[in-house]
């Protein structure tokens, strides 16, 4: 793990100084004006190694985050979660060196913003702040992210703690933080900025923190969004692995669509969703899930809920079928396009067993608590370009939101 | 994961806390929904600044509590006055602690237990199950005590 960080320190030095001097170009030497201006390079390598707390099916990448402005006081993060199925930057406290001493957002009144991240399983709770984002060549500058588990803010109030169990810490989280990138611009939207929901954003005064409405531009931002280039949406793209797993898995996180050769649609089907819930519809087993969506950060697929019978071993709560079972389903947007999709789902508890320290794995499933909804997790990826246009974006294949695969 | 002996007397501790509004009524906040008598749902209403439509049927009555943020709360009291499930689906996330009640510190306890997945979760306990699903902009999700269902309620009335 060390040494791959330290490679990818040294990668994102090099293109770094390489931008630098793209960038600098009037300055001066003069001996860089023959060569043809170089694209954005815009891949940056992403692992499922099981992380800090050993989760199957959770792709990690590396990032640097540096204090606004600056090009000298930045810090590299490994094992950041990359989820298509949110929208923003999020990073644990803990692991955010003090240096950096990144400023706060502030609401209009001045105070100090602060976001509750509710998720099905539990709530992340920190302060916005701004940063400027590096990943591979491409930057977003004076991006607000949120530091969770921030120690500086009051007291966590009931209304954010109230919604399931705090994932503050690295070990709650599974994860150094999480790189939202998915089809919407921000993380709440328009709703968060009409009126002050509870289980959002607060406003934080010394005396505690309130729910409070946030306008669009100080919301957590699609950091994809924001890149001077590839800023359309993201493609990833992981290795087919065995039916019974793989150690590790390594793969891709390319920025754009369509932006570059290493982007293009090429056939994939566009699918896209319902622009307020990014749901698509999953035909399976004579039944419609009209809540489906394809999602990097849900770590299995989740579907039905008495489909399968239910692990009691290593797998508890996961599918544990008698022997595999082989399944297709039809995935349709709401353009109508549709796109079969054939999948498998294993006993859990035989191939957790098998392999113990394996962390990628195809065929694993649990069930899903909404009957409407397929959600089709990690296990997707693998052996796929999956593409996650973002809203209002222009592509090749249509403006966003949409899926391609 | 939660050992069978704190599971069993965080239930009885459980069981014993829902006697306390019954016999004290209103001097102590009504913090019992789930497992608790109906007049928890107008605890709950106040709690969440919802408003509330009230559904009656044959077999059980349906509160259905719906919050400005637009998250819809819905609370299944049998014919006995219990809440025996409730259900949610909104843009945010209900507030579990009033919603659950008792229930809520084992629900946190037996998720934070089991972390073998990220993404939609089930909790089965004696006694208690809690189903979360979806993600920012779209929760869904259910809570039950089986033993409490009415006769010929399917679980898939909930919702």
């Amino acid at each position: 793990m060390k040494s791959w960080y330290l490679r990818r320190c040294s990668l994102i030095a090099s293109l770094a100084a390489l931008l630098m001097l793209a960038g600098c170009g009037g300055g001066g030497g003069g001996d860089n004006g023959s060569s043809s201006p170089q694209p954005t390079q815009n891949v940056q390598p992403i692992i499922v190694d099981g992380g800090p707390d050993g989760i199957p099916d959770i792709a990690f990448t590396t990032l640097t985050i540096c204090a606004p402005g600056s090009t000298t006081n930045c810090q590299t993060i490994d094992h950041i979660q990359v989820d298509t199925g949110s929208v923003g930057l999020r990073i644990i406290s803990s692991v955010l060196s003090p240096a950096l001493s990144l400023p706060r957002q502030t609401d209009a009144n001045g105070n100090p913003l602060a976001e509750c991240a509710q998720f099905a399983d539990g709530f992340s709770w920190g302060s916005v702040k701004i940063a400027d984002l590096s990943i591979a060549g491409e930057k977003a500058a004076s991006l607000p992210i949120q530091v969770i588990g921030d120690a500086s803010l009051p007291t966590i109030p009931a209304s954010c703690s109230s919604s399931g169990p705090p994932e503050n810490t690295v070990t709650a989280f599974g994860a150094n933080g999480l790189l939202g990138v998915g089809l919407f611009l921000q993380d709440c939207g328009a709703s968060c900025a009409q009126s002050a929901i509870p289980g959002t954003y607060y406003s934080c005064p010394a005396n505690g923190c309130v729910p409070a409405a946030a306008a669009l531009n100080k919301q957590l931002q699609n950091p994809v969004a924001l890149f001077s280039s590839d800023n359309n949406g993201v493609v990833i793209q992981l290795p087919a692995i065995p039916a019974a797993g793989a150690a590790t898995a390594s793969g891709s996180l390319i920025f754009g669509i369509g932006t570059q050769s290493d982007n293009a649609l090429g056939g994939a089907a566009v699918l896209t969703v319902d622009p307020n819930t990014g749901y698509i519809v999953t035909n399976f087993g004579g039944a419609s899930y009209p809540d489906s969506y394809i999602d990097s950060g849900s770590s299995l697929l989740f579907f039905g809920s008495h489909t399968f019978p239910i692990c009691t071993g290593p797998g508890t709560g996961l599918y544990c079928p008698p022997s595999t079972q082989a399944l297709s389903a039809t995935l349709q947007g709401i353009n109508r396009a549709t796109s079969t999709v054939n999948f498998s789902v294993a006993n859990a508890d035989q191939l957790l067993n098998a392999n113990p320290t394996f962390n990628a794995f195809t065929g694993i499933a649990a069930p899903n608590p909404d009957p409407l909804s397929f959600a089709w997790g990690l296990p997707f990826f693998f052996g796929r370009s999956v593409y996650t246009a973002i809203e209002t974006r222009s592509t090749p294949g249509g403006t966003g939101p949409y899926f391609a695969f | 994961m939660i050992n069978a002996r704190a599971r069993q007397a965080r239930k009885i501790v459980a069981r014993f806390a829902l006697i306390i509004p019954c016999g004290l009524g209103a001097a102590l906040p009504a913090h019992a929904t789930l497992g608790g008598i109906e007049a928890s749902v107008f605890a709950d209403q106040s709690q969440i600044s919802a408003t509330l439509r009230t559904m009656p049927n044959a077999r059980y009555t349906i509160h259905e509590l719906r919050a400005p943020s637009g998250t819809v709360v819905r609370e299944y009291v049998a014919p006995t006055g219990i809440v025996f499930a409730v259900a949610w689906q909104g843009p945010s996330m209900p507030d579990l602690r009033q919603v659950l009640g008792s229930h809520f510190d084992e629900y946190v306890a037996a998720v934070a237990a089991s972390r073998n997945r990220r993404g939609p979760v089930s909790v089965q306990l004696p006694g208690l199950v809690v189903q979360s699903g979806g993600h920012m902009r779209g929760f869904i999700g259910k809570a039950y005590v089986p033993e409490t269902l009415p006769p010929g309620v399917s679980l898939d009335d909930v919702r």
